[in-house]
């Protein structure tokens, strides 16, 4: 990029700013359409429930109900944001701008294919690790912010599960770093060459996908927000784009968390079979592709599984998926040490 | 001259929002600029290229300790504490640990580190090194459980010690709850649990 | 070293950009509605009547006791963080370090399985 500057012009300061022009671009050619993908997203989720209970889902608005979510969203930008009076406003504004913040930031490191990335760190997956550990402030401010009983119980409970499953989370991400030998994310994928990482490690990627079901506040983990008992958790006081916010978070957590599997066990832009037809399709929507399938197992798991209890959750956590992960973690490296089969 | 910039940023903001951190009242917004001067050293740890460490110092600091310390502000249901009152006695101890504080920074800087960058940086980076460009992570790891074996599972004991004493001090047992046990639940058959009886007419 | 800085500086600006558009989004909401404040709207919400105190009042210490386990935890993990990419190279030495020192932490887990601080 900056040599083909360099035709035109010599000067530093003004090659520096058309550089930055770009980057905003560029991050908001990233940004929307996550934003347009976590719309339709939400749209996939209704129909999809919809055919499992036998029922046809949207379909009033634009045909098969295609402008649904812009019908939604625009309803959620012209509703009035009312602020409670017992509520300390300046972080009870700052809770959702923070959530939905991490939740693009994430992005900035994720490969679509081997040259498009936006940033191409050299510890990709700590970057992740950091930012999704960030995610619990949002809630826990918000459900303290908001100074009402189901928000506040909510946002702990949201808090302890999320916490609790990134352990587990860790360890098999440590899992796969073992059979690639690196943090970058691009290098993992062209680690995976091979073979995909879910054959050898099915079971874990059994785990990652439960682990991350209860890291993102998902169906059968979606305590923090269980319409029965707690209203709906630590964003019960929010209105209008406050909510939005939370949502948006939310969707883009999922969608973020899809991708990460993908990319650590599915061989991210990788086709099946190295030969011609697959190869022939571009490799970003390889990438979409398996993306969208694990996003498609979210939904059907929460039109099909019921409710966690909040006890079983924690035990959950803690006393399968940790141990199992940690033994797990003994056996991957054993293996690779005494059969020699480190990468570098 | 961007790095500069960004020191300058990053530094400055930390400053401010520690000098907010001590003085603001409500504790909770007290420790929600501590995060964000963490998220300043973070930054400046960067600039100094300690990429692994930045980022650790974000999922350790920010990302564990800082809920703890939210979570202790939350239990402790702090509302506006008094600072008045005790001022002059914290002022007393608080300038008498900073002085000792800065007289062991000054000691540190005085004796130019020669024993550590001996050991660290001109032995261990030579011209291979260079060539093959380890990063921050690969340095760490071929030293800290090798030659630093021992401290390293020393901390292992640290660690089991933070463990113990946590739940020594925090667990309780409430005694009226009622219990799932799956085992229970899995061994029982139907044979046990229902028996039928004939009346005599 | 200078290539990493790089890629922090377009990280960074991408960490600009998108704090820039969610503080724009959140605001658009402010700047466009109209806004009818009404004392039933702003108060604290609970099942139909008013609140009786201030909410923010102890709640249960397993959630704390949770989190510094976590905390514990957490700390193992970036333990293993460097260890998975270099044990090629250290090899069994690297590799018995690091079963003590989990055997270590597992001693700690044993113990709080057994004390029941697992039990919600």
């Amino acid at each position: 990029m900056e040599s083909f500057i360099l035709l035109f012009t010599n000067d530093k300061l003004l090659i520096f700013n058309f550089i930055i022009i770009l980057l905003f671009i560029k991050s908001l050619s990233y940004i929307i359409p996550l934003i347009i993908a976590i719309a339709y997203l939400t749209l996939i989720e209704r129909k999809i429930i919809g055919s499992i209970q036998k029922r046809k889902g949207p379909n009033i608005v634009g045909i098969f109900g295609l402008l649904q979510p812009i019908a939604d969203g625009l309803k959620l930008l012209l509703k009035e944001t009312s602020l409670p009076n017992s509520a300390n406003i300046f972080i009870f504004i700052i809770a959702p701008i923070l959530t939905f913040f991490l939740a693009l930031c994430a992005w900035a490191i994720m490969p679509f294919n081997e040259i498009n990335f936006y940033s191409n760190l050299n510890i990709g997956i700590l970057y992740l690790l950091a930012i999704s550990s960030l995610g619990v402030y949002g809630i826990i401010i918000s459900g303290w912010a908001s100074n009402s009983k189901y928000a506040f119980l909510g946002g702990l409970r949201s808090a302890a599960q999320i916490i609790s499953y990134e352990v587990s989370i860790g360890l098999i991400i440590i899992n796969v770093l073992l059979c690639s030998g690196t943090l970058n994310l691009k290098e993992i994928v062209l680690a995976q060459q091979n073979i995909w990482y879910i054959f050898p490690l099915f079971p874990l990627f059994l785990m990652f996908f439960i682990s991350s079901l209860a890291e993102t506040n998902r169906s059968p983990f979606d305590l923090p927000e269980a319409e029965a008992e707690l209203v709906a958790g630590y964003n019960v006081e929010y209105s209008a784009m406050g909510f939005a916010l939370f949502f948006l978070g939310e969707y883009t957590n999922i969608i973020l968390i899809s991708a990460v599997s993908t990319i650590l066990f599915l061989a991210g832009w990788l086709p099946p079979f190295d030969i011609f037809l697959f190869n022939w399709i571009p490799n970003s929507i390889w990438f979409g592709f398996k993306t969208i399938i694990i996003l498609v197992l979210f939904i059907w798991v929460r039109a099909a599984f019921p409710r966690y209890r909040y006890d079983q959750l924690i035990q959950l956590g803690w006393k399968i998926f940790l141990p199992l992960s940690l033994a797990w973690l003994m056996l991957t490296s054993g293996i690779l040490l005494s059969y020699d089969g480190f990468p570098n | 001259m961007i790095k500069l910039v960004l020191f300058y940023f990053f530094s400055g903001l930390s400053l401010v929002s520690a000098s907010i951190v001590i003085s603001v009242k409500n504790p909770v917004f007290s420790v929600v600029f501590l995060i964000l001067v963490f998220f300043n050293v973070v930054g400046l740890l960067l600039l100094l290229g300690a990429e692994f460490l930045s980022l650790l110092f974000l999922i350790v600091y920010v990302g564990a300790i800082a809920v703890l310390f939210l979570f202790v502000v939350m239990i402790l249901n702090l509302k506006f504490i008094e600072l008045r009152s005790s001022f002059f006695y914290y002022a007393f101890f608080g300038s008498l640990i900073m002085a000792i504080f800065l007289f062991e920074i000054f000691i540190i800087l005085n004796s130019d580190l020669t024993f550590a960058s001996s050991y660290f940086l001109e032995r261990k980076r030579i011209w291979v090194q260079e060539l093959y460009s380890y990063t921050n992570l690969q340095i760490l790891g071929n030293v800290l459980y090798t030659s630093y074996s021992y401290l390293f599972i020393l901390s292992g004991f640290v660690l089991l010690v933070a463990i113990l004493g946590a739940i020594i001090l925090t667990l309780y047992q409430r005694s009226q709850i009622r219990r799932q046990d799956p085992n229970v639940q899995v061994v029982r058959n139907f044979d046990d649990t229902i028996r039928f009886f004939k009346f005599l007419k | 070293m200078k290539f990493y800085f790089v890629e922090y500086f377009i990280l960074f600006t991408y960490i600009i950009i998108s704090f820039i558009l969610a503080c724009i989004i959140s605001l658009l909401s402010y700047l466009l509605t109209t806004k009818k404040e009404d004392p039933e709207k702003t108060s604290a919400y609970e099942c139909g009547f008013n609140p009786f105190d201030d909410t923010r009042t102890t709640f249960d210490v397993k959630f704390y006791l949770v989190a510094i386990l976590f905390f514990n935890f957490c700390l193992e993990i970036s333990f293993l963080f460097p260890w998975s990419i270099v044990l090629g190279n250290i090899s069994y030495f690297g590799f018995v370090a690091i079963i003590l020192f989990l055997f270590i932490l597992t001693i700690g887990f044993i113990y709080e399985w057994k004390k029941g601080a697992l039990n919600w």
